[in-house]
């Protein structure tokens, strides 16, 4: 009886936990924010003399610069023109790839769907310029320094639209992202009783009829929120509009946003990502009003599905074609353009003495700087131990930090801290990735308060990533927290443990399963993550994203594919054993 | 009034999984039918195969004397043109639509004028007591509201046909009582044709004219309800149907089990058979077949009966009456008996069975 009725006075310890988690959330994630804010209009010690004002007084001469100068147009204007061109064809594309592949894969009865709905998965782990990198081997022109692209050498004459640009950039972020909205689609065709469908069959309408008034209707949530994150995602996207975009000066605010931070434009650079949290608040806003609208039908469905696949028919060999070409184009191609380039002086001479291991093995190669091959370098050597570092540890704050969210949010539901840390939570999801690095910068770049300046350290690279995959450790959190419902903790609680035995002997094991499949999640996207950390990154602070981005810069192509190589090789490693592990994949249930 | 003819269906999912195993079925015009057995036994699949959602294997299906589906002349008729009503055990109805909208999609697709089709709305859902709702969303609907929805939907264009796939098992206990008798008052008022699928026998047995008891996608026996409760035509229907279960007695093994030979003595004495005869495999008997007396009571047994001696195991009341279950050896039987009756566990008692309400199924489980 004694541990049901709280003794007036006393302590819920779960509330403590919940003000605490909040305490640190919002420092790490509000405050980010607001400090973007007063540093797009506060004079920075680099602009004293020019600007003739007082370190840290309020101006507006950033948010002149950059909307309304002779530079705004190109520092900020054009990139969000670009921007905004950009995501929004690459969110419509990625939409109609991912929802044509998601309806063939989980609606038809196609073969080897398993196989299909693997491999759908693979674009997305890989990192997000791999294409670009396997663009601009294939079709990079002799305008540029370094070793041309592979069908210059062949002979072709790639013209300018062609290898750079906003076209590339399109078709390389459709091809990375489309993965998303395939998993998005995918698990909504399946929740999706095709009972409803066969009602407006007996009722008289035909394939069209039922596909437009009643699948896609349904579909419509599912639709919405893919939008919206692949709209953000693209947004917050660096290395491809980097990598393809440089050559033609096409900008984007991401780049843009780089830019002026490598230039020394402090303050500029924080109206940038402004500009880029707006997008991200907005983004999320409208989650926010999408998700309301359709609560009062999205919590349908779960029983009584039963479904009956599409018969393919005559179609079925044709169809099973198109979709394994299909992937062939978006996994196997790239890779193998990326891996050849690694063992050819010239990508694309195909003579046998142009073929060497020298960037792979030599001591030191003989191309064009004295660099040794990748693994015989020291360099790479602590820097994939950096990478691991990060993402690991990062991992596992992230993943220890949202089951302790989580749990709060559930158990304190009607409180309303509960829903302020759910939302807090989510809302690195919807926030371009580059502009959170700014902010972090920004935060962290002098010391306040209790809290030392962090920048250039690693511990800072952990935070930030910490953070940025929060959202996809809570989010899973949560739902295991509900589903597990309090009963366990209660009967623990009924033969007299105490909060701390209730949380590690009951609630940690019981989530022992999702708290791994999430951690590993978030080490994955850390391991890969570029658009944050080339922010953060300092010279003798390097992951292997930031470095392959280097020897793009001083066009190694063929050093820095071998890198975007190795970081594709530990993450689906990586997967591999999470998959052996929790019996678990990401496209799981989709293949059937 | 539209009848369905089904003629030596057979359904197969893959080639070893077969659905349904050349079923014949005719269904007359106004009927309502059941189609009764266990979970996976084909009856969802004869349901859908009427409808056009899953075409046969082979023979023929016909509706209203017009063939709709066979396979051998090439003949299938999509369901959207078969004008009937189908409602799912999950009701289906669409989320992102009212009441009002789901009920006049059907009558939308029909063409009808905008007026005529808000009259029909109106009558559908006053029929079935939903007008006040036609504004609400089906996720803002309790259970019950869902299915009445569901059934208004599929009444609104009025099918000659009515296809009721399990519509009752998601309501709890009280509303399913109120449907049952909601549906077979509307069967009455509309006449249409109904076809109801459901595993639970007692709603087979209280709402369908005709019911065809089906295992393992073949029929095993097709008649009224009385007559499947009071002449099960195999073993499997027996046992099926029936609360509490009928009781059964195997003769295959008499090992230490020395009141089963009297016990057939007198049934095959009975229905004037010899007693070695193989064909008595098994018999049984329903619960109301057997009077309870304490053993230590005097009973005379009288002319047609025979006693079984066992212990209580438990007593269960439900109220009206009370189940006794008995066991004698290895057996346990359930006897219904007046709640004025007094058993304590472990007494001897003397089962005192009525052998002109016995069943006898041969080694096949067909009735002799």
């Amino acid at each position: 009886m004694h541990a049901l009725i709280k003794k007036k006075g006393s302590i819920n310890p779960t509330m403590v936990l919940g003000l605490i988690l909040a305490l640190v959330l919002t420092y790490l994630i509000a405050i980010p924010v607001v400090m973007l804010i007063t540093e797009s209009v506060r004079v920075h010690s680099i602009d004293v003399s020019y600007f003739q004002q007082e370190e840290g007084a309020f101006t507006l001469r950033y948010f002149q610069r950059a909307l309304a100068s002779r530079v705004s147009s190109v520092l900020f204007l054009s990139p969000l023109m670009n921007t905004l061109v950009i995501a929004t064809c690459i969110t419509l594309c990625t939409t109609i790839v991912g929802y044509i592949l998601a309806w063939i894969i989980t609606r038809t009865d196609i073969r080897l769907k398993r196989i299909f709905a693997t491999l759908a998965v693979v674009p997305f782990m890989l990192p997000s310029w791999s294409y670009a990198a396997a663009w601009i081997t294939l079709f990079k022109n002799r305008k540029q320094a370094g070793a041309p692209g592979i069908l210059e050498v062949m002979g072709f004459t790639i013209p300018d639209y062609l290898a750079y640009g906003p076209l590339p950039i399109i078709i390389c972020l459709t091809m990375h992202y489309f993965p998303l909205a395939f998993l998005m689609f995918g698990n909504a065709f399946q929740r999706i009783d095709s009972q409803m469908e066969e009602s407006a069959q007996i009722l008289g309408a035909n394939k069209l009829q039922t596909a437009i008034h009643i699948l896609l209707p349904v579909m419509k949530p599912a639709i919405m929120s893919t939008i919206l994150l692949t709209f953000a995602r693209t947004v917050g996207t660096f290395g491809t509009p980097y990598t393809l975009g440089r050559p033609v000066r096409f900008n984007t605010l991401s780049t843009s946003l780089y830019f002026t931070y490598q230039s020394g434009e402090p303050g500029v650079m924080a109206v940038i990502a402004l500009a880029m949290l707006i997008i991200g608040a907005l983004l999320v806003a409208l989650d926010v009003y999408v998700l309301r609208e359709y609560k009062r039908y999205v919590t349908m469905g779960g029983k009584g599905q039963m479904s009956r696949p599409f018969t393919l028919g005559p179609m079925q060999i044709p169809m099973n074609l198109l979709v394994g070409c299909f992937l062939f184009v978006v996994i196997v191609l790239p890779l193998s353009i990326l891996a050849l380039s690694t063992f050819m002086v010239t990508p694309g001479w195909f003579v046998k003495d142009n073929f060497t291991l020298q960037f792979w093995f030599a001591e030191e190669t003989r191309v064009r700087e004295a660099v040794p091959g990748l693994l015989r370098d020291p360099t790479l050597l602590s820097v994939a131990w950096t990478s691991i570092k990060v993402a690991g540890i990062g991992a596992l704050i992230c993943g220890t930090l949202g089951t302790l969210v989580g749990y709060a949010v559930v158990r304190l539901q009607q409180y309303r801290l509960s829903k302020y840390l759910r939302h807090l939570s989510f809302l690195p999801y919807l926030v371009p990735g580059i502009g959170f690095g700014a902010a972090y910068l920004v935060l962290f770049a002098t010391g306040r308060g209790p809290i030392p300046a962090l920048y250039g350290t690693l511990l800072l690279m952990i935070l930030a990533m910490s953070v940025m995959y929060l959202p996809l450790t809570t989010r899973s959190s949560i739902s295991s927290m509900a589903q597990m419902g309090a009963e366990p903790e209660e009967a623990a609680m009924i033969l007299g443990a105490g909060w701390f035995t209730r949380m590690f002997k009951i609630v940690i094991p019981i989530q022992k399963r999702s708290l791994f499949s999430g951690i590993l999640l978030a080490f994955i996207q850390g391991m890969k993550e570029l658009s944050l950390v080339i922010m953060l990154a300092v010279p003798g602070l390097e992951v292997l994203t930031t470095l392959s981005i280097r020897y793009t810069d001083n066009a190694l192509m063929q050093m820095s594919n071998g890198v975007i190589l190795i970081i594709a090789f530990v993450t689906f490693l990586l997967t591999a054993v999470s998959q052996r592990l929790t019996k678990t994949s990401l496209a799981q249930g989709i293949g059937g | 009034m539209i009848d369905i003819k089904l003629e030596h269906i057979v359904k197969k999912y893959t080639s070893d999984v077969i659905a349904v195993d050349d079923l014949s079925l005719n269904f007359e015009p106004g009927s309502f039918v059941c189609l009764l057995g266990p979970s996976g036994c084909g009856k969802t699949t004869t349901l859908r195969m009427i409808s056009g959602l899953e075409r046969a294997n082979d023979g023929v299906i016909t509706i209203g004397g017009e063939i709709f589906d066979s396979p051998k002349q090439n003949i299938f008729v999509r369901p959207e043109h078969r004008k009937l009503g189908l409602v799912f055990q999950s009701y289906a109805l669409w989320p992102h639509m009212t009441v009002q909208e789901n009920v006049d999609f059907g009558l939308k697709l029909k063409k009808i004028s905008k007026e005529q089709r808000s009259r029909i709305v109106d009558e559908s859902l006053d029929l079935l007591r939903m007008g006040a709702y036609r504004k609400r969303y089906p996720a803002e609907l309790s259970g019950g509201q869902q299915q009445r929805v569901a059934l208004a939907r599929m009444l609104a264009v009025q099918p000659g046909i009515l296809l009721l796939d399990e519509p009752l098992s998601n309501l709890d206990a009280a509303l399913r009582l109120e449907m049952r008798s909601e549906l077979k008052s509307l069967h009455e008022r509309l006449g249409s044709t109904i076809v109801f699928v459901t595993h639970d026998q007692l709603e087979a047995m209280s709402l369908a004219t005709h019911v065809a008891v089906m295992k393992e996608g073949k029929l095993e026996q097709y008649a009224d309800p009385m007559t499947i409760y009071l002449k099960p035509a195999t073993e499997f229907v027996a046992t099926f149907v029936g609360s509490p279960p009928m009781n059964m007695v195997g003769f295959s093994d008499l090992e230490g089990q020395r009141w089963k030979a009297p016990f057939k003595k007198a049934v095959a004495a009975f229905i004037r058979m010899d007693a070695d005869d193989q064909r008595i495999c098994k018999v049984g008997f329903r619960a109301e077949a057997v009077t309870l007396k304490r053993s230590d009571d005097p009973h005379p047994l009288k002319q047609n009966q025979t006693c079984i001696k066992g212990h209580i195991k438990a007593v269960l009341p439900t109220g009206p009456e009370q189940i006794v279950s008995i066991v004698v050896d290895d057996n346990q039987f359930y006897v219904v008996t007046p709640p004025s009756l007094c058993f304590e566990n472990g007494q001897s008692v003397d089962m005192v069975v009525d052998l002109t309400m016995i069943h006898v199924f041969d080694q096949k489980g067909l009735r002799i």
